[in-house]
């Protein structure tokens, strides 16, 4: 559906020739009908991605593609392919109800949104009881949903959404995950920036995690967990007078002393790793307690990724 | 494009009428601002700086230099406020071009303002006791070929927008710039290639001397137009300059 390649694009630094570079030389593709998250830290490149797609930043070079049309040079096609939510609550004229709102952004994309349409669209957001009600009064989980409702007025397959839990309060933003399953079970194939690890946690099917305007890691959702999964481990092991200096001196950077115990969180490339650790533990006398599989959520994936401890 | 005017249209009544304090107040300063100057001339003895000889032209010269600048305002000003808003990316990503959507803009502006002025120049006539004895279908015909000049000054103005977002001291110098170009009583050729000037000169043949459209000298059309058409022309081609560097330096929405 969206196939960004090599795309670069740098802004000039104020007082110098020199380019700063806001993604560089990424790849990757959105497929039909699945929720793809580009996950990454302030700044990292996101926004610009996404507006690159839009049509709203020249890039430097490279090359985006929405089914097919070519963003630069085939615009207006493939612009008729997306609809986006950019900037939230503030996509929508405030004095103006989200019927309205859908009405006008419909009519400038050249269609015709009829009332039953429209109605239907806002009752599936739950917006229904307030389509006479002008957005500045809505709350802000209602005016995201708005948005939403005016890009999906536009009646396109495919959805690109810039932080859209962005200061919505945790029941919103819960209800928004179920919201954007529907959609997908609607057909829709979104593309979303966020910062939000709970949102791409629990919609995303594939991820692409970005870093100082590269993409550290692009990969299905499922087996970036499980790959972490197989990777994490607690190890407790007793701790008495030399522990903490034999551990120092193995080379372990950091780790937790509770009373008698001692807890390591190691994040191994392979099993074989494990094996060599408790190797070691055994010549060195370290006595072990216990050895778990550590739970792993999205967080420590992302961090993983944007600290630079992981490798793709 | 019919549903992007209509869009435009309704938006703008809906604005118009939600923003109904600030409609009031620019009719307000509208008619202050007019009786000002009304008076101010009367009580000095007619200074010949009206759109005729008369104080019957300087209510047209005034009206139609108010939807001068109405026109190119709301474009300029529209940016800004998109920018403001949010919304200006939004519809950036239409696939209808955005010079188009500004053009639409201007249009739903015109009409709402054709609809305000024309109505209002007569209630200041009958206010300042002065008979306007003109042809309507000329005067609308003259405002709106005349009004195409100003949509090119608005495009420049909008594009300059997009690129340095803070023009509201520009803008204030070219509304005040232009006053002269439809006070201009000139028969330089150059002058009447001025935005509006030509519209203006016509338009005080036909307050002065109640020439209709048609009885105009077919040069005087020609040249109507083509100011029209040139202003029209840069306009669209200045906005494009700056829009693609603002794309390029994705200072779009930033304001």
């Amino acid at each position: 559906m969206i196939t960004v390649k090599n795309l670069v694009k740098g802004y000039p630094k104020r007082g110098c020739t020199e380019r700063l570079k806001a993604v560089d030389n990424i790849s990757f593709e959105v497929r039909n009908n699945e929720i793809f998250a580009l996950l990454g830290p302030n700044g990292a490149g996101k926004t610009t991605t996404i507006k690159s797609i839009c049509g709203l930043i020249v890039p430097d070079s490279g090359d985006i593609k929405i089914k097919g049309y070519d963003v630069l040079k085939e615009r207006k096609k493939a612009l008729e392919q997306i609809s986006a939510v950019l900037e939230g609550n503030r996509n929508l004229y405030w004095r103006m109800t989200p019927i309205e709102n859908m009405k006008y952004f419909c009519g400038i994309r050249g269609k015709t949104l009829r009332k039953a349409e429209a109605l239907r669209i806002l009752e599936t957001l739950g917006l229904y009881e307030k389509k006479d009600e002008l957005v500045h009064k809505l709350s802000r989980g209602m005016q995201q949903k708005a948005a939403i409702a005016v890009c999906l007025a536009a009646g396109t397959d495919i959805l690109l959404l810039d932080e859209p839990t962005l200061g919505l309060d945790v029941n919103s933003a819960v209800e928004f995950r179920s919201l954007l399953k529907n959609l997908q079970a609607q057909g829709k194939t979104i593309l979303l920036s966020t910062h939000d690890m709970g949102l791409v946690e629990a919609v995303a099917d594939r991820v692409a995690i970005m870093n100082n305007a590269k993409i550290a890691v692009c990969e299905e959702k499922r087996k970036l967990i499980d790959l972490f999964a197989a990777r994490g481990y607690k190890v407790v092991v007793e701790s008495n007078g030399s522990t903490e200096e034999k551990l120092a001196r193995l080379g372990f950077p950091e780790w937790n002393k509770d009373g008698n115990t001692i807890e390591l969180h190691l994040n191994l490339s392979s099993s074989k790793e494990l094996y060599e650790i408790m190797e070691k533990f055994r010549v060195n006398q370290i006595e072990v307690e216990s050895i778990e599989k550590e739970l792993v959520n999205f967080e420590k994936i992302f961090i993983s990724y944007t600290n630079g401890s992981a490798k793709s | 494009m019919f549903n992007a005017l209509m869009a435009n249209i309704v938006k703008f009544w809906l604005e118009f009428k939600r923003y109904y304090f600030n409609t009031i107040s620019g009719v307000a300063t509208l008619l202050i601002f007019f009786y000002f100057m009304f008076f101010g001339i009367k009580a000095i003895g007619g200074a010949n700086v009206s759109s005729g000889d008369t104080l019957e032209g300087m209510i047209v010269g005034y009206f139609m230099w108010t939807m001068f600048i109405f026109s190119f305002q709301g474009v300029a000003w529209g940016i800004i406020e998109e920018a403001q808003r949010g919304t200006l990316e939004q519809v950036f990503m239409s696939p209808i071009a955005f010079e188009y959507q500004m053009l639409f803009r201007m249009v739903s502006d015109f009409i709402f303002n054709v609809w305000l002025a024309v109505p209002l120049m007569y209630f200041v006539a009958f206010t300042t006791k002065k008979q306007l004895n003109f042809d309507l279908p000329t005067l609308v015909y003259l405002l709106i070929v005349g009004t195409i000049s100003a949509l090119g000054v608005g495009m420049v103005l909008g594009g300059i927008a997009l690129v340095f977002k803070r023009i509201s001291s520009f803008i204030q110098i070219v509304t005040f710039g232009s006053l002269a170009f439809t006070m201009f009583d000139s028969s330089q050729l150059w002058y009447r290639l001025l935005p509006m000037s030509q519209a203006a000169q016509m338009m005080k043949k036909m307050a002065t001397s109640g020439t209709r459209f048609y009885q105009f000298p077919f040069s005087d059309h020609l040249l109507l137009w083509l100011a029209a058409a040139l202003y029209l022309f840069v306009g669209i081609l200045v906005f494009r300059i700056f829009e693609r560097h603002a794309m390029i330096s994705g200072t779009l929405s930033q304001y």
